[in-house]
């Protein structure tokens, strides 16, 4: 994923893509919850 | 400047008919104000994270952030880390809730929760303040769109964007607007996938851009922003995000809680495309364009200078359209505040639905055209103005939602306390010029929350009504219970 426009932008597209699957693992495993 | 190709006239007349066709025909199908306000209580996963995303991004976003990374470079995309866990609490611990409650406006919530008429009223009027300043960094962005594009006079600019929202959200509320979002949300995925990559052609790939903005200022590709600066921004949209009346609204669209957390997920993924989407055009039109006046004006000139006529046109669509849709959203929330809340509760306490929804509209037009005049004075560049708005919204709101929610022991005192300490207190912070480099949310948010601690704390337990719907679970005979008391609160 890197690319020429820095770290500071790099290191974001690390962190997003982790924070999504992260997010629908937390969604779909809540199995109390709504879903 | 005054150039504009038959393409963008073409795109920008097919969608706006498309908009106000979908206005009239969600007009005419709304029954009562409860419906304009809700959509029915009906919308899925996909069609309600398009209406969270199109909402929270706004002309702050692909004016303001846009030119705030031609500015800045890579580093302000971090902004969207805070404003993600504002968003995660949201799901963990408001939405769902707020979503089962069934109330119709966001002050309901005040009402009900609290039972108090006060603390209603209080979250009504500081809705309408806030927003007021939120409807200002919108206009101020369409006023300097449509003086750049059509070289018109700023404040001619501001009042067309104006009328054209203002026309559209009077007709079709809460339906109307989530459906015109879901188009803007795809109009602005689109123009992403296709600018982006045209962008970084002609400056000649990622590593010649890089080495370009380097030799520039060596702060464009790494830390311009140090973690102090990022926290307080993140942390300003992160507090606000959580509670912003605007996307609490669209939690009673929804169908069920599922759909809350599902919706927030999906505007994750589309909020995540356009954020790293604009980080790279902000930062390609830097090498193309090193030196422009003020960087509100970098996205305009992107559309028209830069792109392709047709994606430059869509882009420009993009632009106006997430103006109309934060707008909307907006309008949707301090009209409903002062119908509703203020209006139907302590000016005509017997007031018909039909008159609460033409008082409603009224509303819609004068509250709309204020922030107008406040434009014209241009308070700072449109990304700060938004950051200012969040900062207010989170101090003020984040205690009585976030702990009232979650803490049964919270209760009127505490909440009334809280909001008005919350926002005096960041307000006295902004005008005295953010003391240490601190954002207005941090001292804000803190006071806010300590003093509705204390206050409840010293002062009876709230009564038994306000804590059943948030804290119990119940059957459908609750939830016609609960219809009452939103009604008679």
């Amino acid at each position: 994923m890197s690319n020429g426009l820095g770290v500071a932008l790099n290191s974001f597209l690390i962190f997003a893509a982790c924070w999504l699957i992260g997010y629908f693992i937390w969604v779909f495993s809540d199995k109390k919850g709504e879903l | 400047m005054g150039q504009i190709d038959i393409a963008f006239w073409i795109v920008l007349i097919a969608y706006a008919l498309i908009i106000v066709l979908i206005g009239v025909w969600c007009g005419r199908s709304n029954k009562g104000s409860e419906d304009f306000l809700t959509a029915g209580r009906s919308f899925g996963p996909i069609i309600g994270g398009a209406g969270l995303a199109a909402t929270q991004m706004s002309a702050g976003t692909f004016v303001g952030t846009l030119g705030v990374h031609y500015l800045t470079g890579g580093s302000f995309l971090w902004i969207w880390s805070g404003m993600w866990v504002g968003w995660l609490i949201n799901a963990a611990y408001i939405g769902p809730k707020f979503q089962s409650f069934n109330g119709v406006t966001v002050p309901d919530y005040v009402g009900v929760r609290f039972q108090s008429k006060i603390a209603r009223t209080i979250s009504a009027v500081l809705i309408l303040v806030v927003y007021t300043v939120y409807l200002t960094a919108q206009y101020q962005a369409g006023g300097t769109i449509m003086q750049t594009i059509f070289g018109i006079p700023f404040l001619t600019g501001a009042i067309i964007i104006t009328i054209i929202t203002l026309v559209y959200t009077m007709v079709g509320g809460m339906r109307a607007t989530t459906y015109q979002d879901f188009i803007h949300v795809i109009v602005m995925i689109a123009v992403i996938i296709f600018a982006v990559p045209f962008l970084l052609h002609n400056v000649g790939g990622t590593t010649s851009a890089g080495q370009i903005l380097t030799s520039l200022n060596p702060k464009l590709t790494h830390w311009f922003y140090g973690v102090k600066d990022l926290v307080g921004f993140g942390a300003a949209f992160g507090f606000a995000i959580a509670v912003a009346p605007y996307e609490l609204a669209r939690m009673y669209s929804l169908r069920d809680k599922r759909a809350v957390k599902l919706s927030i997920g999906v505007s994750f993924i589309l909020q995540a495309t356009v954020a790293i989407g604009i980080a790279f055009a902000g930062m390609a039109m830097r090498v193309i364009y090193p030196v422009l006046p003020t960087p509100d004006i970098v996205s305009t000139i992107m559309s028209i200078k830069v792109l392709p006529p047709i994606v430059g046109a869509l882009f420009m669509v993009t632009i106006l359209s997430a103006i109309t849709s934060t707008v909307s959203g907006i309008m949707i929330v301090s009209a409903s505040a002062f119908s509703i809340d203020i209006y139907g509760q302590l000016i005509r306490k017997n007031s018909s639905d039909r008159e609460l929804m033409n008082v409603n509209r009224l509303a819609v037009l004068v509250l709309g055209l204020i922030p107008i005049y406040l434009a014209t004075k241009k308070i700072d560049i449109v990304q700060f103005v938004v950051i200012l708005q969040s900062s207010l919204t989170a101090s003020f709101f984040f205690a009585p939602v976030a702990l009232g929610l979650n803490w049964k022991r919270g209760n009127a005192p505490g909440a009334i306390v809280g909001m008005i300490a919350g926002f005096i207190t960041a307000i006295t912070w902004f005008l005295n010029g953010k003391p240490f480099g601190i954002e207005p949310v941090i001292p804000g948010v803190l006071l806010s929350l300590i003093m509705f601690i204390v206050v409840s704390l010293i002062t009876p337990k709230p009564p038994i009504e306000g804590l059943t719907p948030f804290f119990n679970d119940r059957g459908k005979s609750g939830e016609s219970n609960m219809m009452d008391s939103v009604k008679t609160i």
